[in-house]
């Protein structure tokens, strides 16, 4: 293995060990309008959305 | 402005699994102002503006009954450990607690404030004010349904005991000003409530030692929050940083935070009943485009 090819893997060892944090991102729900309320079913299969009290 | 638009009552049922619409709901027409599923989801239950109740089977998602309670801007449902009772809180200038049997309709029980004379009432509200000592403007009933807490706009917090009638005061009321700084609590479990400062501070407070602890400083403005079902984490939308955290309860330590371009714009906000995801709910001032959006939650 030549020193070139070591320093390539050593390089892509770093790399890899470098932790990435990247910005959690927020999946958009079917639900369209001005503004809803989401509450999830007790085992989380199905979610209710409903006009959010909060417009008025 | 958006008082006078169109706001039907739309209810939608998503599937979590791949964020697709199950169904929506077609029944009573005023706006939905809470809804709570019964221990296990077979029963969603609907409490509008108008005071009617609507029970939905999940398996279907048909109509089984509605129920007129012609008690109006009734604001968090819930279910007793039983099935066969609903609960409706009502914060508000008039609050209230009104037990339900699911099945006849009926309002079984009630709590709420009570005074020996109605001058003792009539006193309160000659004062400056006094309508806000009188008003709940957070509300939250324990899991067990035996307590409630209601948090006044001086941020006093009485605590009420269902079935003794017993109260106390478990946080005093600050200054001479309405401070409005407590918009939501929540019962951890059924002796802990945890709620909010507007200025940033999350507080937790056990009735059965009857001790208040910080649980964190979040940010310098908060304007939401809920706590996981297990009791075990807290998710608070601020601002200053403009974020929604995730935090440890015990400890207070930060889990998750997800910069929100403008946390005003949130209305709601749970955990999924796991705490792998955040469901939020959030203003469309535009008025098209998605209302709400899940945040899953980095282990």
């Amino acid at each position: 293995m030549s020193p070139r090819t070591v320093i390539a893997l050593l390089f892509c060892f770093v790399l890899a060990s470098v932790p990435v944090s990247a910005q959690p991102e927020f999946t958009p729900l079917p639900v369209e309008g001005y503004g809803s309320q989401v509450v999830p079913s007790p085992d989380g299969a199905v979610a209710v959305a409903f006009t959010a009290r909060a417009l008025l | 402005m958006i008082a006078n638009m169109d706001l039907s009552n739309g209810m939608t049922i998503i599937d979590m699994s791949d964020n697709s619409v199950v169904t929506a709901l077609d029944g009573p027409v005023d706006l939905a102002t809470s809804v709570a599923f019964n221990a296990d989801g077979a029963l969603l239950a609907v409490v509008h503006a108008n005071g009617d109740v609507a029970l939905w089977n999940t398996a279907d998602w048909s109509l089984r009954d509605t129920h007129a309670t012609l008690h109006m801007n009734a604001r968090t449902l819930g279910f007793l450990p039983d099935g066969q009772t609903l609960t409706l809180l009502t914060s508000g200038t008039q609050p209230l607690l009104l037990f339900m049997d699911v099945t006849s309709g009926a309002i079984v029980g009630m709590a709420g404030r009570h005074y020996t004379r109605e001058s003792e009432l009539r006193a309160i509200l000659s004062e400056p004010q006094g309508l806000m000592r009188t008003s709940a403007i957070a509300a939250a009933l324990a899991p067990d349904g035996l307590r409630y807490a209601a948090a006044n706009g001086f941020d006093e917090i009485v605590i009420r005991e269902i079935e003794t009638h017993d109260w106390f005061t478990a946080r005093e009321g600050e200054g001479d000003l309405p401070q409005l700084s407590i918009a939501h609590m929540v019962f951890a479990n059924n002796h802990t409530l945890v709620y909010m400062l507007r200025s940033g501070e999350l507080h937790e407070f056990d009735v059965e030692t009857r001790t208040d602890r910080l649980i964190a400083t979040v940010a310098d403005r908060l304007f939401m929050m809920d706590v996981s079902r297990d009791g075990s984490l807290i998710a608070a939308v601020t601002h200053d940083p403009d974020a929604l955290f995730v935090l440890d309860r015990a400890t207070g330590a930060v889990i998750q935070q997800v910069s929100l371009p403008s946390p005003q714009l949130a209305i709601s906000l749970n955990f999924t009943p796991d705490n792998s995801a955040i469901l939020l709910g959030v203003l469309n001032t535009e008025g098209a485009g998605p209302a709400a959006a899940i945040l899953r939650i980095t282990p």
